[in-house]
């Protein structure tokens, strides 16, 4: 598989600080690479280096398998980096004509197959000033789209978008991926909608990748447990522990019990509780989510703080 | 850089507040000519109203016009953002935008002169013995001037903007340097022989040449070479280094 994106040891310094420190990540063809963190992790940080508008303090960055000319690699890519901004006094139709043509896109059709493609076709002669931060998202998209791009780039592209709105933006999104076989390097901090979505994930924080690793990967790290909600969370723990002798678990603070093993014994473990009488409420099998694995591996008191 | 003209065009011809310009400038030479034709004991023929008049008007409007079109050219952090991302250069986009300012200035100039010599010759009479095409001649020669006054001015606006982000502070930074410090420079260069050299990059210098009639080659070429290089230069670093 090609790889379209790689960076190796790539450095910003913003003075003395590093926004981004020794970033190596590989982005292969017809991926779907999310990139989990934080505010302030370096996530945009690191889109901004790959499209261009600032410049690396060392390392490498290659584009399409070329280091050099990298400007011209760039139209290759559609990318959305923060909110996108575009005229004001335009309505989103005549934006993306400027862009068309500064582009030199001969095909006029462009223009109205993009904002169709992002659910803009009715809102396409509104005013952008009047446009919701949802529908400047959607005309980013629009606008990244237009190029046809082999690689899109989209720095939390989910911002102001409704909850029904980021269902569509997922499943558009899947949808060019497989079948416009669009490679997309996307980063959120809703890392719920992320797992949904990417096929590799590189998880960053203050500046550095902590790990990069394929979904597969992420579910296997991701630690199942089965969730146990009882009227009496005490006498259940003491029955899990002594008759049926199980070790690892956890209690947390509104008494649900999260037990790591036992996952072929389901049926004994709701059987042993009933017959106690301790008050079965819920019994789940479930496993950590990507939230989950990634504020463990960042981990300390920051976990608090996203809680 | 045809594709970014191109685009630029589109925008430019779309935008309200230029037409507005337009139309305030129209009715500026409009109002000019009915004070000329009100006021004044001696009867005012088309060649006086074109030479004394207008060319002074459009010679002083050059200066407005690098400044109010530099602030149409220059776009929003969120647009750059956009072309950058799309791999444009840098280097196009700011020299894109100086030449869209150009054609922008000149255009807009060609266009309110036609319009004067039209009103011109359609209010005024014609002087005795005078002939109107070579009247006309000499007012086009005379905005020809204006248009190479425009070069050094326009790369003034547009260096600024781009050294300074905020539009309302580059056009005031724009007046300050290039019209409030030239008589204060002018006089204080009688005391000192530096002032005296940098007096001669001032554009105001040539356009006063030009308001005289006596415009002279070497010396333009040397505000203009000499103002090119240096808001160029401050202009292109200043948008090289920043981040977007």
């Amino acid at each position: 598989m090609n790889v379209f994106v790689r960076t190796d040891n790539l450095c910003k310094k913003y003075g003395h600080t590093y926004a981004l420190r020794d970033a190596s990540i590989e982005i292969h063809q017809g991926d779907i690479y999310g990139i989990v963190g934080r505010n302030g992790a370096g996530k945009s940080t690191l889109m901004k280096l790959i499209t261009g508008l600032t410049e690396r303090t060392a390392g490498e960055l290659e584009l399409f398998g070329q280091t050099e000319d990298l400007f011209k690699q760039r139209r290759r890519i559609g990318a959305i980096v923060e909110t996108p901004e575009f005229f004001p006094y335009f309505s989103g139709e005549q934006n993306l004509e400027y862009f068309r043509r500064q582009r030199g896109i001969v095909d006029p059709g462009v223009v109205e197959r993009a904002l169709r493609q992002v659910g803009l076709a009715d809102a396409g002669r509104k005013k952008f000033k009047a446009y919701s931060l949802g529908m400047k998202q959607r005309l980013g998209l629009a606008l990244a789209l237009m190029g046809e791009p082999d690689v899109l780039v989209l720095d939390e592209p989910v911002n102001g978008i409704d909850p029904a709105g980021i269902v569509e933006m997922r499943h558009l999104l899947l949808r060019l991926n497989q079948e416009k076989h669009i490679t997309i390097l996307i980063s959120s901090h809703i890392l719920a909608e992320l797992s949904n979505l990417a096929t590799r994930f590189a998880i960053i924080d203050q500046g550095v990748i902590l790990e990069e690793l394929s979904a597969e990967e992420l579910a296997l790290k991701s630690r199942a447990y089965i969730e146990l909600r009882t009227e009496q969370p005490r006498r259940a723990v003491a029955i899990l522990e002594r008759d049926l002798g199980f070790t690892q678990f956890l209690v947390d603070a509104h008494g649900q019990i999260r037990l790591f093993e036992g996952f072929d014994q389901l049926g004994a473990i709701s059987q042993k509780l009933v017959q106690e009488n301790v008050g079965l409420l819920g019994m789940e099998q479930r496993h950590d989510s990507l939230e989950d694995y990634f504020l463990n591996l960042i981990g300390g008191g920051r976990h608090a703080q996203l809680s | 850089m045809l594709n970014y003209l191109r685009s630029e065009c589109y925008r430019h011809l779309r935008q309200r507040s230029l037409w507005l310009f337009f139309l305030f400038c129209l009715a500026v030479i409009v109002m000019c000519a009915w004070s000329f034709k009100k006021a004044g004991t001696a009867p005012i023929t088309t060649e006086r109203f074109l030479n004394f008049g207008l060319t002074s008007i459009l010679l002083l409007g050059a200066i407005i016009f690098s400044a109010v079109f530099s602030a149409f050219v220059h776009k929003e952090r969120g647009i750059h953002v956009q072309m950058i991302s799309s791999g444009m250069t840098r280097g196009r986009i700011f020299f894109g935008d100086y030449v869209s300012l150009m054609l922008m200035t000149v255009v807009f100039a060609a266009v309110l002169s036609g319009i004067s010599i039209a009103v011109g010759a359609i209010v005024f009479p014609k002087s005795a013995g005078g002939n109107l095409s070579l009247v006309a001649l000499d007012f086009l020669k005379t905005i020809g001037g204006v248009c190479l006054v425009l070069v050094p001015w326009n790369a003034m606006a547009l260096g600024l903007n781009y050294l300074v982000p905020n539009k309302g502070a580059a056009i005031t930074i724009f007046f300050a340097v290039g019209l409030i410090s030239y008589p204060i420079v002018g006089a204080l260069s009688l005391r000192h022989e530096f002032l005296t050299v940098l007096l001669e990059f001032y554009p105001m210098t040539h356009l006063e040449m030009l308001l005289r009639h006596s415009l002279q080659a070497k010396e333009f070429t040397v505000c203009v070479v000499g103002n090119l290089a240096v808001w160029f230069g401050l202009g292109t670093i200043a948008y090289f280094r920043r981040e977007l």
